[in-house]
């Protein structure tokens, strides 16, 4: 056989037996089939009746899960406002903030909205369950809720559903993250040990529920790094997207993040002030440009040092809405310096 | 992410087999000094006509002019990248598509969908879905122009969502109607003779030819319906509020698809039906409570509340008790609380005691048993068993009976008292 066509027919079944285990892995729900009930006995536990029916058996989770966003995200006032869901009078916004089993609509799909147990947002059971039983990640489990081992958990497919809607995934994928396949597991919910279920034996191991991201000072600030140069005549700022696995901020358009750099005279009075804000704009809001910072992308900025100025002030907020005061918005960064 | 992956790699695929061409070698210095020139006239404020010449001439250089076409995507004048895209996608090169890859992402909608509409056709047909959505993204501008440019997008790439859009613009101001209306002819080959410099009245008969034309558009409806099934919400949305907004001539197609493949198709369709308010689909959607997806199930449920439907212990009250998901059984409850008949009384006090841990069934259940409850005379019956007259406490069992069936609670004057007391 020619050297050429034989390197062509093993690229050819490589591409075949790729897209088979995607297939496997990521099967796309929209059809009959996979609404289908696994095989397997039921779960005794009553998977309709919300989140509390696993507290029993997960009280650690549980309270973990309580802590999140996930958990308060229909009840959460600040979704709720008049100018974004307006309590959820507009209904588009339920379907990712009281999402239906994610696995049972499918991964690949659109969230579905559920209709009851709305206060628990975005329940375990929005993530776990599977038709008739629970999802989870290591196999030969046996407990009453009849879990089984389902590859799609906790994966950036399952994550996309909602969180790609404004292309975090996409912007994820653009990154070296991706290609050391860091998911969004590895920094919103990072490996946790938690006690030991019986005195004595092994620690558990698990995934920490309270899924950090938006509302997290600690993470947000890790995410960039500031780098303030200053001259007599000039302060230069350098800010890096150093390590946000997506750009920073992400997804919804509301985020924002408002770098504000002043300078003062000796007597601490204000000389001048700049502003520079990173953020996706809404899609009705004419003429403005998504500044948002991608991935390992540094956005330089340099202004002249006022006369008489004699220190610069640099700040740096995460806001979760463009409106939000910087009183009210997270200070990730508060640096003062001298001018020479 | 993957097919649009696909299709940049089928780009450089392409292109890679195609023979060196004089794109590699680039313009001489001298034509290199014309193109900045007529770029500079642009940016300096040409006309439309001059402009749309500058580009034709861009396009006359070939292949060669792509390199320093590209390098000007980043030019700082609206105008220059708009004709800039333009050029390169009608020059058609591997190199022209690369550049257009970028220019996906101007700041400018028209630049971006001119580059999206090029690449499409770069790619041959081969349609993929990513750039479709990417398309339909803009059917949300405000400008009207951006919307027509993306209408006619869509359709080019053979997904022809946009022309309800199109119909639309043709209410718009003289350039945007007198563009919609160029857009429609070509799409559809037909001239319903619309002339944009007449006054309203004259224009109306041309804009029913087209409204009826469209009506009557099965590819679009087709297109409309698939969009149902995609991923992004931005565009079933679209696709959604499209339907909606056509009303009655998509009620034959919607029908149709819920028997489509698709579950997300089937649940939208049911609830378009809902909100155009179908009720000749009554039966159609009334099967739909079988449905394998729970969410079309709950979507077949409230369409049939709101289509008052007459018979709800035919499927209504059999999903309101039994379904396995509690969001179809919950959607059941609000429906039969909205017909609100007495067929529909027995089946809500059997799922007020099933539910009654599930807060917005047991709601819904309480409302409608309170509605329909009082209009049957269940207060007058409850307030005869606590009298003295044992005939008329016998004629209120019986009436209760007649009413709740098997679901008559054994302390039924608390059990009433339960529920008048969480009226609101």
């Amino acid at each position: 056989m020619n050297r050429n066509v034989r390197i062509v027919s093993l690229a050819a079944v490589a591409l075949l037996v790729v897209g088979f285990v995607y297939l496997l892995a990521f099967p796309t729900s929209s059809d009959e089939k996979s609404n289908a009930t696994p095989t397997g006995s039921a779960s005794t536990v009553p998977l309709d009746r919300g989140s509390t029916v696993c507290q029993p058996c997960h009280a650690d989770v549980y309270a973990e899960w309580k802590q999140s966003y996930h958990s308060m995200a229909f009840t959460d006032p600040e979704p709720r406002k008049p100018e974004l869901s307006d309590d959820f009078k507009n209904k588009d916004c339920i379907p990712c903030h009281a999402p239906q089993p994610i696995l049972e609509t499918g991964i690949g799909n659109r969230a579905l909205a559920r209709l009851v147990f709305l206060d628990e947002g975005v329940d375990c059971l929005a993530c776990h369950r599977v038709p008739g039983r629970v999802a989870s990640v290591r196999s030969g489990m046996t407990a009453a809720c009849n879990p089984i081992q389902t590859p799609a958990l906790g994966t950036v497919e399952h994550c996309a559903v909602c969180h790609d809607q404004h292309n975090t995934v996409g912007e994820w994928r653009a990154t070296d993250y991706a290609k050391s396949e860091t998911d969004c597991l590895a920094c919103h919910m990072p490996a946790v040990e938690r006690a030991p279920l019986t005195p004595g034996g092994p620690k558990q191991k698990g995934r920490d529920h309270r899924s950090l991201a938006a509302h997290d000072p600690k993470l947000q600030a890790s995410a960039s790094r500031v780098d303030v140069s200053v001259a007599k005549d000039a302060v230069s700022i350098a800010i890096t997207n150093e390590r946000g696995g997506h750009n920073f901020p992400t997804d919804e358009r509301h985020r924002a993040v408002d770098l504000v750099t002043t300078f003062a005279d000796a007597a601490g009075r204000e000389l001048a002030a700049h502003s520079e804000r990173f953020r996706n704009p809404y899609r009705d809001e004419v003429g403005l440009v998504d500044t948002q910072i991608r991935w390992n992308e540094t956005k330089r900025f340099r202004y002249d040092v006022p006369f008489g100025a004699k220190s610069v002030r640099v700040r740096l907020y995460y806001k979760l809405t463009p409106i939000t005061p910087d009183a009210e918005g997270n200070l990730l960064l508060d640096r003062q310096e001298t001018i020479p | 992410m993957i097919r649009r992956m696909a299709a940049l790699v089928f780009v450089v695929i392409v292109a890679g087999c195609a023979r060196p061409s004089t794109e590699r070698r680039g313009l001489s210095a001298e034509k290199i000094e014309q193109v900045n020139a007529s770029l500079g006239r642009i940016r300096r404020g040409a006309d439309v006509d001059e402009a749309y010449a500058i580009e034709d001439a861009f396009v006359a250089l070939g292949a060669a002019a792509v390199p320093v076409l590209a390098k000007n995507l980043v030019d700082a004048d609206d105008d220059v990248r708009f004709h800039v895209v333009r050029a390169l996608a009608r020059l058609r090169t591997r190199d022209a598509a690369l550049a257009l890859v970028e220019a996906l992402k101007d700041r400018r909608a028209s630049a971006r969908i001119e580059a999206e509409l090029g690449l499409a056709e770069i790619l041959d047909g081969s349609k993929p879905v990513e750039v479709t959505e990417l398309v339909a993204r803009f059917t949300n501008d405000t400008d009207p122009v951006v919307k027509n440019t993306a209408a006619y997008a869509l359709a080019k790439l053979g997904w022809r969502v946009g022309v309800p859009t199109l119909v639309e613009n043709l209410d718009a101001k003289l350039w945007p109607r007198s563009d919609a209306d160029r857009r429609l002819r070509e799409i559809s080959g037909k001239d319903c003779h619309f002339d944009p410099f007449a006054g309203e009245t004259d224009r109306r008969a041309a804009v029913a030819c087209w409204q009826e034309w469209r009506d009557g558009y099965t590819p679009m409806f087709d297109d409309l319906i698939r969009s149902l099934g995609l991923y992004k919400f931005l565009m079933s949305d679209y696709a959604k509020k499209t339907l909606i907004k056509l009303g009655r001539p998509a009620i034959p197609h919607l029908r149709r698809a819920l028997g489509d493949g698709n579950a997300y198709v089937r649940t939208h369709s049911i609830e378009i039906l809902d909100a155009i308010g179908a009720a000749e689909s009554l039966v159609d959607v009334r099967r739909c409570l079988g449905d394998a997806f729970a969410p079309a199930r709950a979507a077949a449920a409230a369409a049939l509340g709101k289509f008052r439907d007459p018979e709800p212990g035919v499927g209504l009250a059999r999903a309101a008790t039994s379904d396995p998901d509690a969001s179809v059984r919950c959607a059941a409850v609000a429906a039969l609380a909205d017909i609100a008949t007495e067929a529909a009384i027995a089946p809500l006090a059997r799922a007020l005691e099933h539910d009654a841990g599930v807060r917005e069934i047991a709601m819904a259940a309480r409302a409608g048993l309170l509605r329909a409850g009082r209009a049957a005379g269940i207060p007058e019956a409850i307030a005869a068993l606590t009298g003295t007259d044992e005939a008329l406490r016998d004629q209120a069992r019986k009436r209760l009976g007649e009413l709740l069936g098997d679901a008559v609670p054994t302390d039924a004057v608390g059990w009433w008292r339960s529920i008048e007391a969480s009226a609101p």
